[in-house]
């Protein structure tokens, strides 16, 4: 099923890149919005409204770097990553209103609107939330995107201790939170 | 960007890792709506292939109009061929501007405004056609 899917992504591309074909490129919108919003409601710690926003940018820069994209690399996986990088780019336009250290003031301000059953996916986003954006950042990268530690300190910007210690401090962090799911 | 990627270092938090990776697959599905609509419309304009053409050659006969001087100096014998064709274009052009400015023909004018400042905005407008193609 997994293998289709991703035969029809190339050949969507193909189409948009054929003939500029939007109804093509809609219809891969469509199929991929759901992770890559999910995503960035992980990376702004519960702010769907900035999300949603963040992943329009994100599939508008995807469609100008389409020609970019080569097949042998999942087209969800580089979609995520081109979100994950306007979310940083973000947080750089913003730099006087918010640090990339930032640690948010209250963490139990994530919205409760998943259902009820969700509960890792609600816990998960609790804990997110007590983390910095860059260690959001680092995490997603490295655990999520399955990004090496160097590839992640690329992209954020950093050294590659400084990622580590991003990476550290936000499994602490995690695992703080996420105790009752380490037994399970 | 999409290059394959590499082996996660081990660690002993096998826990967490699989944790966040159902996070993200098990995530219930958040609704479209009107979100593909949204991007779609703000997607740029479609480009149109014969207006990329009309532009390379648009962008070709600029540039070559801007260095003429250079071409004029570097290869006599070229720019000979072809200056008959470029000289009447451009001076034709430059004689209307310089009837826009003033209403009796002035050679000296023309000939300043062909020789400095033509080639000059040849190669602006040849500049602005290639990075809007």
């Amino acid at each position: 099923m997994r293998d289709a899917g991703e035969l029809a992504d190339v050949a969507l591309i193909a189409r948009v890149l054929a003939g500029d074909d939007r109804l093509a490129y809609g219809l891969l919108v469509r199929r991929h919005q759901s992770a890559v919003r999910i995503l960035l409601r992980r990376l702004t710690a519960g702010d769907a409204a900035l999300a949603d926003d963040l992943a329009q940018e994100a599939f508008l820069q995807a469609y100008r770097k389409l020609a970019q994209f080569r097949a042998d690399a999942k087209f969800s996986t580089w979609l995520q990553r081109i979100a994950t990088n306007a979310f940083l780019q973000h947080l750089r336009t913003r730099h006087d209103e918010l640090s990339l250290d930032d640690v948010p003031a209250d963490a139990e301000a994530v919205s409760d609107d998943a259902a009820p059953q969700a509960d890792l996916q609600l816990d998960m986003a609790r804990a997110f939330a007590v983390l910095s954006p860059a260690e959001r950042a680092a995490i997603v990268q490295c655990y999520h995107l399955d990004m090496s530690h160097e590839e992640a300190a690329v992209a954020l910007g950093c050294p590659l201790g400084t990622l580590k210690s991003h990476v550290t401090r936000a499994k602490q962090k995690l695992k703080a939170r996420l105790q009752a799911w380490e037994a399970t | 960007m999409n290059r394959k990627p590499e082996p996660h270092p081990v660690d002993d938090d096998a826990w967490l890792r699989d944790a966040l990776r159902d996070d993200l697959a098990c995530s219930p599905y958040l609704d479209d709506d009107g979100f593909s609509a949204r991007v779609v419309q703000r997607l740029p304009a479609p480009r149109l292939p014969w207006l990329d053409g009309i532009s390379a050659a648009l962008a070709i006969g600029l540039l070559a109009l801007g260095l003429w001087p250079l071409l004029d100096a570097a290869a006599p014998t070229i720019v000979h061929v072809l200056a008959d064709r470029f000289d009447a274009a451009a001076r034709a052009a430059v004689s209307v501007a310089g009837g826009m400015l003033t209403s009796r023909p002035d050679h000296v004018l023309t000939d300043t405004l062909l020789t400095a400042v033509a080639p000059l905005l040849a190669l602006a407008a040849a500049a602005f056609v290639l990075a809007e193609a």
